[in-house]
């Protein structure tokens, strides 16, 4: 399959049909586009980190933004959240200019940026209160409203912790639970499991399944394939600064076809050979080989199957078939080269 | 919500950890003044120093502006390094600017509670400088808390565009002891602007601080209320100051 083919012309997406909260001052939208990028554009000197990206996120849904390191996601992300100005183009964060409208738009979203944003000169109830002022909540119901997000995030026995005795993974919840403290109609997550240990993950992924089924619009960047897989409604893959895919994640893997990867474990002198034998055989797509692992996408498993019994019978130690992950539509999308 | 309520939310979270941390942060306030006292106490003794007004010992001369280099360090340094460390090495600073406050409601909410500071050490060295040296408390002294609060700010506006701008702590460190010295030094701190010869006396005369010392001295040694002229100049400085360090602020900040 050619990669030209993959690629996506279109960034709109259907409204996702599910529960969804309206926020009581929510301005009238006509249609039910929480996010709307519009030739969203950011230059860093020569260096284009977006580009003239144009992307409509529906109100309701987790919305996933993958790709490689340096792609734009994150500048994207910061300046949905105020946090850098576009270069060019624009874009409205629930019928607000991001721009023009920007502290506004700051008080109706809620964002978990990569590090974790906690003042440690104060405790956990502190950083929450202090958060709170900022944002405007009513001195009277501040300590319900701590309470309410300690016992969302499983953080209530930490309340009056100092931030340095929190895990990793506690940190990272109270990050959220600060996000929420303002009842935010959309949440914006870069990568928030990064370094969690699986279990954290786990949890992470409920609370955020959970605050999706309240209509809570979320935007999730993140690197664990799964974790987008598990997790998103809709996913745009973004490289170069631009968008290159969009859809739901059997969309995205249904853009690899009917192919499935043959693994074979190999015994290490056969390897080569058994590479040069699959040159140019019509069943068998970027073939790879990693140690003794040899690897290859095929549309015909029956063909590919038979090739390597029938003539490497003694030199096949296992042979597996898998489907496509988004994993392999990420790769196919963005190339194998490192990025920095 | 209220773009006040906002501001001193800021200020009164810069004031708890500086209560927090009170025992550090007084520790200039009080040993400066002390040191200098001692110092200069024992290197100078009973020497006469012919363009003292009478009365006035050399010790007691310099004590004004002593006191207002503790008040003009606490502004420029404490406000410098607050912000230089929120931005570098710290996160939470990008949790602040998270929040609907705008940079114009941060870049003041800083300066306040730099000026605040300034305000509560500058009390402290005078405190303690009169523990220490014979001064006569006059009622004109209810101006020094004015007069702190304004230096305070003047320097904490200079504080917040240095802390902003730069990037490492000794960069912060190597500006705020060209910038404070000299202008202190040629402030009039150790001697008489008009034992100057006249044509550096126009220089020394331009220079805001010699206007803080000159200021500080009237109210504290003569008792005087006529400061208002270089409270004027002071005040009229902060505003472009105010302006510059915000308008600097905002760019560095939302880029």
């Amino acid at each position: 399959m050619k990669s030209s083919t993959l690629f996506s012309h279109t960034a709109t997406l259907p409204p996702t049909q599910g529960l969804y909260a309206a926020h009581p001052s929510a301005p009238q939208m006509d249609d039910d586009v929480v996010i709307r990028l519009d030739g969203l554009t950011k230059k860093f000197d020569d260096l284009v980190a977006v580009d003239g990206v144009d992307l409509e996120i529906p109100r309701g849904e987790i919305f996933g933004l993958l790709g490689p390191n340096g792609a734009g996601k994150t500048t994207i992300i910061r300046m949905l959240g105020g946090l850098s100005l576009p270069t060019s183009g624009g874009a409205t964060v629930l019928g607000l200019d991001i721009v023009k409208e920007t502290s506004e738009v700051k008080s109706r979203i809620g964002v978990v940026p990569q590090n974790n944003v906690l003042d440690r000169d104060i405790n956990v109830r502190q950083n929450l209160s202090y958060h709170a002022k900022l944002h405007g909540i009513p001195a009277g119901d501040i300590e319900s409203k701590i309470d309410e997000v300690l016992t969302f995030t499983e953080l209530t026995a930490k309340r009056d912790a100092k931030i340095d005795e929190l895990s990793g993974g506690m940190k990272r919840r109270l990050v959220v639970a600060k996000a929420m403290m303002h009842s935010p109609e959309v949440l914006i997550l870069d990568e928030p499991t990064t370094g969690l240990d699986p279990q954290s993950r786990r949890l992470v992924w409920d609370k955020v399944m959970s605050l999706r089924d309240t209509g809570i619009t979320i935007i999730l960047t993140t690197h664990y394939m799964d974790e987008a897989d598990a997790l998103c409604d809709h996913i745009g893959i973004i490289d170069h600064g631009k968008v290159i895919a969009l859809g739901t994640p059997e969309e995205l893997k249904a853009k690899l076809g009917h192919e499935i990867l043959l693994i074979a474990q190999l015994k290490v002198e056969a390897r080569d050979r058994v590479r040069e034998s699959l040159e140019g055989k019509p069943f068998a797509y970027d073939v790879t080989v990693e140690g003794n692992k040899l690897q290859f996408r095929t549309d015909d498993k029956k063909a590919a199957a038979t090739h390597l019994l029938a003539h490497y019978a003694d030199d096949v130690e296992t042979l597996q078939f898998r489907e496509p992950t988004l994993e392999d539509v990420f790769i196919e999308m963005t190339g194998r080269e490192l990025r920095e | 919500m209220s773009s006040s309520h906002r501001i001193w939310a800021i200020v009164e979270k810069e004031m708890y950890v500086y209560f927090k941390y009170f025992h550090s942060e007084v520790s200039f306030a009080v040993l400066f003044p002390v040191f200098m006292i001692w110092t200069m106490g024992i290197g100078l003794g009973e020497a006469t120093i012919d363009w003292l007004p009478e009365g006035i010992s050399y010790v007691a001369f310099i004590m004004p502006g002593l006191i207002m280099m503790t008040v003009i360090s606490t502004g420029f340094f404490n406000t410098g390094f607050v912000m230089m460390f929120e931005k570098e090495y710290s996160d939470a600073f990008d949790g602040l600017i998270q929040t609907p406050v705008t940079t114009e409601e941060i870049a003041l909410a800083k300066i306040v509670a730099g000026t605040v500071k300034s305000l509560i050490n500058g009390l402290i060295s005078m405190v303690v400088v009169l523990v220490f040296v014979d001064l006569t408390v006059t009622s004109s002294w209810i101006l020094l808390p004015v007069l702190f609060a304004a230096c305070g700010f003047f320097f904490s506006c200079i504080g917040l565009a240095m802390g902003t701008w730069l990037k490492r702590g000794y960069q912060l460190g190597t500006l705020g002891n060209l910038l404070i010295f000299p202008l202190t030094f040629f402030g009039g701190l150790f001697f008489a602007v008009s034992e100057l010869p006249e044509n550096l006396q126009v220089v020394v005369n331009a220079n805001p601080v010699t206007w803080m010392i000159t200021a500080m001295r009237e109210v504290v040694l003569y008792g005087s209320w006529d400061v208002g002229l270089e409270m004027l100049g002071i005040l009229l400085i902060c505003i472009p100051l105010y302006l510059g360090a915000w308008r600097l602020f905002r760019k560095l900040v939302v880029n």
